[in-house]
């Protein structure tokens, strides 16, 4: 929660008050920035981006949403829109025949914990949407309705894509299919 | 319930989005459909482990890396608004004085000081003895031909003495003929060639080669466009920043000289920058003439006319050349030459951003 004086202040032209608030969010900025963009230099990009246009238009934020949303749907816009000036081309999910590991081993008793690279390497194959509602669910610890609010989505659309990314990031990592999910 | 059913409560679940109707039957469920039960506790694991992923943090403060753009932008105070309407007014009559200084040099008129501060005001007659009868005060007085960057040379030893850089003042060749009038690109600064810098310094600095209406200033083109009359603008400022350096600390408008220099600044090719081209001082001034643009040790240093850095780029390894040249008041791009290629980077300094193109 961002201080509604701070914010305040930082819309009455108090420049020390706008920066104190850019600091108070230049990290979850960042974050998102990172597992969006799925590298650091893009991610610090995306943050400053999104950070000076922030300071731009900080007289436009509306009380009437959280602060902190409105704030994830600015650097959001900022790394799609990266994605799609980078014209990526995604793996598409139903491209991607084989799990990200062998899974011979896991056939008998032996129990493969997934690391955080891998599942982090399974959320970058993820398609941009996807991507993005992962990291506001999960880096954010967003509600659905704050999803919704940050990316100017209906909550069942939100829905919609959270439940498929998660099915997609099962179907890569063996260690959450059946027979091969840790105890 | 069905099984297809129960899928969409595994995921609502996990975010507790669950009634408590809906969860009993939930739970009814499992403890009957091993299937069921098995794909939860996948998408169970899951779901924890996505939610303990480290909380990454940026290597650097973004906010300090980005305070040099933010001082740039306007803010909701109205002061800075009125500063920059007055940039303009001042920009527009240091073009003009710019093309009266053409027209004078253009008729071969000595350029010695007293000259030089002769040739304000007019536009159009510009004989010797009109030149002469213009006084010097109309330089000084005025909003001066000078670039906002501060030719302070204290100011530049402190902050980023180039000396090497100021060796390379003569270029060794003079620009081809370019399309003077081409006001469309009349940000971008012309490339010299210039020799390398001092040995004690590595990294080679090549000023752009000066347009021709510039370099000798001996031969103006008579269809002086706007860099033309920056070129005139920047003979005359280089007479008078060198006798008087204090020119600079008039407030307001600023001198639109130029800095990043420790010694005698060029303030006639310096003031030439005003529509962005290159000086011999191998600073490059932005069109608007609020910032300045410096190779300096390995960097491409862009400062204010408070000789204030706004901008740094990475540090490249030595090149042969580098090349600086303003497509806007905010954007310059910069060519790093090496003998196996060009590298060109853009600077964005509304965003605080370089990219490599």
């Amino acid at each position: 929660m961002y201080e509604s004086d701070l914010i305040k202040a930082a819309q009455s032209g108090d420049r020390d008050a706008l920066i104190q608030l850019l600091r108070d969010i230049e990290k979850p900025v960042y974050r998102t920035a990172f597992y969006i963009l799925k590298n650091e230099q893009d991610a610090l990009d995306a943050a400053q981006e999104a950070l000076i246009r922030i300071y731009n238009k900080i007289n436009t934020y509306q009380e009437k949403a959280k602060f902190s949303t409105w704030v994830q749907r600015i650097v959001t816009n900022i790394c799609i829109d990266h994605c799609r000036k980078k014209k990526e081309q995604m793996v598409s999910i139903d491209e991607f025949e084989l799990p990200l590991q062998d899974s011979t081993d896991v056939e008998g008793e032996v129990e493969r914990v997934a690391t955080a690279s891998e599942i982090q390497t399974a959320i970058n194959l993820l398609p941009e949407h996807h991507r993005v509602v992962i990291t506001l669910r999960y880096i954010q610890d967003y509600s659905y309705a704050e999803i919704a609010q940050a990316l100017e989505l209906p909550i069942n659309t939100v829905k919609s894509h959270l439940f498929r990314a998660r099915q997609q990031l099962q179907h890569l990592l063996p260690d959450y299919q059946k027979g091969g999910v840790r105890i | 319930m069905r099984c297809d059913e129960v899928m969409e409560l595994i995921q609502r679940n996990l975010d507790g989005d669950l009634t408590n109707d809906e969860y009993e039957q939930f739970v009814d469920h499992l403890s009957t459909c091993s299937e069921c039960r098995d794909l939860n506790d996948c998408f169970k694991q899951l779901s924890f482990d996505l939610e303990t992923l480290p909380k990454v943090d940026p290597p650097f403060s973004l906010v300090d890396s980005i305070l040099p753009q933010i001082s740039l932008l306007p803010t909701i105070c109205t002061q800075r608004k009125s500063k920059a309407k007055y940039w303009v007014m001042a920009s527009s009559a240091a073009a003009i004085i710019a093309a009266v200084l053409v027209w004078r040099i253009n008729s071969s008129q000595p350029t010695d000081s007293a000259s030089m501060k002769m040739e304000r005001s007019a536009i159009t007659d510009t004989t010797a003895k009109d030149t002469a009868a213009k006084d010097t005060t109309a330089m000084a007085g005025s909003p001066q031909i000078s670039t906002p960057v501060q030719v302070d040379k204290a100011k530049a030893k402190i902050a980023d003495p180039v000396p090497t850089l100021k060796a390379v003042e003569k270029p060794i060749k003079k620009p081809t003929p370019t399309e003077a009038s081409d006001k469309g690109r009349n940000t971008v600064v012309e490339k010299t060639e210039m020799p390398s810098a001092a040995p004690a310094e590595k990294q080679e600095v090549t000023a752009p080669v000066l347009k021709e209406e510039i370099v000798a200033m001996d031969k103006v083109p008579t269809n002086t466009s706007k860099e033309n009359e920056a070129a005139v603008a920047a003979s005359m400022a280089k007479k008078q920043a060198s006798e008087q350096p204090t020119a600079q600390d008039q407030d307001p408008p600023p001198q639109r000289t130029l800095i990043a220099s420790s010694d005698a600044p060029n303030t006639a090719a310096e003031a030439r920058s005003i529509m962005g081209v290159q000086p011999a001082a191998q600073t490059y001034v932005s069109p608007d003439g609020r910032l300045s643009a410096t190779a300096v040790d390995h960097v491409i240093l862009v400062r204010n006319n408070k000789t204030e850095v706004q901008f740094q780029s990475h540090r490249f390894n030595q090149v042969d050349q580098v090349h600086i040249y303003w497509l806007d008041n905010q954007q310059l791009v910069y060519e790093l030459k090496q003998a196996n290629g060009v590298e060109r980077w853009k600077i964005n300094l509304a965003l605080g951003k370089e990219q490599k193109e």
